[in-house]
């Protein structure tokens, strides 16, 4: 297999797997997990999500193997992408339009950053009575801006970094441009391009761990600086500061599931903050050793925003490891190109064609 | 034997540090420095870009005014803390409008909606409405701890008693673990600092133990998922003791721990400003205020806590006057009031 694809492809795999395995947990603490989940114990397979999680806020969903925002919105976004030769940010708009007309993703997933990011572009909320949009004036400072501070500039961002193999540079400014659109927050962008670079050097058939992690801090810190440029103050704690927290207790607990996920969820958090999930991300990433199941399987099972956790450490290390390298990667890629009707080894094979010329 | 000074002390510790706060609100620290030209160190009126803008230098917001209110009502009723009391001064002040109206957070108002079985309006388009989520995360806030330094002085010092106490009054608005382990310690924290003996140390320990029994008494009513109070609060408590100096501490507790209204950023957050500042009640107070983000809280926790701590003598002279003044409230009747209570002068 072409290294290049294979890295592609296991990058979209892993992202699917994280986001399909997390579904069921999301928004759950781990001692539930295992009590409606696991029969009392952890949860390592895909589940029919409740009737009480996010997924069921569209019915329908409710399917084994069903994939929320994580996969959908990155998926049809690289679609657009595809069109354009590039990224950009028009293709970054028609694919957030595109993804808001799936209703079993848009209905029950749209974060309220996406939410306000499509309702910009057509000038009312669907979801809302279609209450209008209405630009904001700057009368709460940045209060509504410091509440954009979200992971969902990370969940999609393994995206900028196949399009850009072994280019962390480019990986973080295309995920500005891909991620600004709906996370114009500096915080939300520099947790994104830590992913973003990551991803880019993931990509390269000689790349170690170590090198991963250094482009994820460097991901992180120029991400930071590169959208504060473009977009205004906000007021969070600090990725980078988190990271480093996060990175060492995945080194210290690599050998120790049940403390891995109990400290990485009590001092980390995996919750909806930019500052939470995407350093939980990486902490995974290393406590798994770049092992693309062992990391979602700490995700999925550590509470809060599983599946988001679980398709940022399920995308980096599937770029690192590729399809080849990921355990079962058949029965996976079977399971959820079935549930959500999405060719993953189409989109990443023109992916790589796109990006190695060929 | 409690001392007055303490008693008063937290009430004029709590208030300067939610007005002092109001200013600062929402704003990074590097953006409190850009607007006021460095550190924020006494009270200003809040500029027009945050949530406290109308108000006057010296006045306070939710923080501290709901706090005000239950705390009247229980020395209204001898000091017998119950779900009754606590209930009507909450709806009691979800009627002034210049607190409630202005500066109610989500959880408190969703929670006060539902009391008065009304829709709330601010969460419209909660998911809650559309079918019934597992858990509301986003609840596991601060609004729990803000208020209640104030309301543990009915534990005459009695760490367990102040547990139950915050149980009792923030399990209204704030039924989950997180939100009430943040709560107990807070509560946990001010009644050891009444104490004669009490000193730093113990009133830190006193903290990480009422996180403890914060989180396993809140499991009762419900456990959301999200990080943990007390390893936040060890986290905190590290970086606040070996920061070299106060400036760094705040920017590090503020990067790492940070100081949001999520009850697992907020109250780590304290703890670590009241470690950072040696146990100075108004050096502790400026790290909150200038902290970023949710500064009013953070700074009346801090100030509830190390006001009862250090007594009022801590803290300017003149701020029980203005306070007072500013806010049409009505700060050393109720020491004396607790005072009697607790002492057994009534």
């Amino acid at each position: 297999m072409n290294i290049n694809y294979d890295r592609t492809l296991g990058a979209f795999l892993g992202c699917g797997m994280g986001d399909a395995l997390g579904a069921p947990t999301e928004t759950r603490p781990t001692y539930l997990i295992k009590k409606d989940i696991g029969n009392g114990d952890y949860t390592f397979d895909y589940t029919v999500p409740l009737e009480t999680t996010l997924v069921a806020e569209y019915p329908p969903a409710r399917r084994l193997g069903i994939a929320t925002d994580d996969l959908s919105v990155s998926y049809i976004s690289a679609l657009e992408f595809l069109k354009d030769g590039k990224i950009t940010e028009e293709g970054a708009k028609r694919g957030l339009l595109e993804w808001s007309k799936i209703p079993e993703y848009y209905i029950p997933h749209s974060g309220p950053s996406t939410r306000d990011a499509i309702a910009k572009l057509v000038g009312y909320y669907a979801l809302e009575d279609n209450r209008p949009y209405v630009e904001y004036d700057g009368s709460h400072g940045s209060y509504p801006l410091n509440k954009a501070s979200t992971n969902g500039a990370g969940m999609k961002a393994f995206v900028a970094g196949v399009f850009n193999p072994l280019d962390p540079d480019k990986a973080i400014d295309d995920l500005i441009v891909y991620a600004g659109i709906t996370h114009p927050n500096r915080i939300a962008l520099s947790a994104g391009a830590a992913v973003a670079a990551a991803t880019a050097v993931a990509m390269d058939e000689h790349s170690t761990l170590d090198k991963v992690l250094d482009a994820g801090f460097y991901g992180a810190k120029e991400g930071y600086l590169r959208a504060s440029k473009i977009y205004p103050s906000v007021t969070g704690s600090d990725v980078v500061e988190r990271m480093k927290l996060a990175v060492g207790i995945g080194l210290k607990y690599s050998d120790d599931f049940d403390r891995c996920i109990t400290e990485m969820n009590d001092l980390v958090g995996l919750g909806i903050r930019a500052t939470e999930a995407i350093p939980a991300g990486f902490g995974f990433m290393v406590a798994a050793g770049g092992d693309t199941l062992k990391a979602i399987h700490m995700a999925m099972n550590a509470g809060d925003d599983t599946d988001t956790v679980g398709a940022i450490c399920g995308s980096m290390c599937g770029a690192y490891q590729g399809f080849s390298g990921i355990t079962n990667a058949q029965y996976h890629l079977d399971m959820i190109q079935k549930a959500n009707s999405f060719d993953l080894c189409e989109v990443a094979r023109k992916v790589s064609e796109l990006t190695t010329g060929k | 034997m409690i001392a007055y000074n303490k008693i008063l002390g937290c009430l004029v510790g709590g208030a300067t540090g939610d007005a002092m706060g109001a200013a600062t609100e929402i704003r990074s620290r590097k953006q409190i420095h850009e607007f006021f030209g460095g550190d924020v160190k006494k009270f200003y009126a809040p500029p027009k870009d945050t949530y406290a803008r109308g108000s006057k230098a010296g006045q306070i917001t939710d923080d501290f005014s709901v706090a005000y209110v239950t705390a009247r009502r229980i020395a209204d009723n001898k000091g017998v803390v119950t779900k009754a009391v606590a209930k009507k001064a909450l709806l009691e002040w979800s009627e002034v409008d210049k607190w409630f109206s202005r500066f109610a957070g989500p959880t408190t108002r969703a929670n006060i909606a539902k009391m008065k079985g009304t829709a709330p309006d601010v969460n419209k388009f909660d998911p809650a409405n559309l079918f019934t989520p597992v858990n509301m995360n986003a609840q596991s806030s601060n609004g729990a701890g803000m208020k209640i330094a104030p309301v543990a002085l009915f534990s005459g010092g009695d760490v367990d008693k102040a547990i139950k106490i915050a149980i009792t009054v923030a399990s209204l608005t704030h039924p989950n673990q997180i939100a009430l382990a943040g709560s107990c310690a807070v509560a946990a924290a001010t009644a050891c600092a009444m104490n004669d003996d009490a000193d730093l140390f113990k009133v830190v320990q006193a903290g990480l133990y009422g996180a403890r029994e914060g989180e396993r008494l809140g499991a009762k009513y419900h456990e959301n998922a999200g990080a943990s109070v007390e390893e936040r609060m060890k986290l905190a408590i590290w970086v606040g003791l070996t920061a070299k100096d106060m400036d760094e501490a705040i920017d590090k507790l503020g990067s790492l721990v940070g100081s949001s209204l999520a009850a697992n950023e907020a109250i780590p957050a304290v703890f670590g400003l009241m470690v950072a500042a040696k146990g100075d009640t108004m050096q502790g107070i400026y790290g909150g205020v200038n902290i970023g983000d949710d500064t009013d809280t953070i700074a009346t926790m801090v100030g509830g806590i190390l006001g009862a701590l250090n007594g009022v003598e801590s803290l300017p002279a003149k701020n029980l006057k203005f306070l007072e003044k500013q806010n049409d409230i009505e700060l050393e009747k109720l020491a004396k009031d607790i005072d009697k209570i607790l002492n057994g002068k009534a």
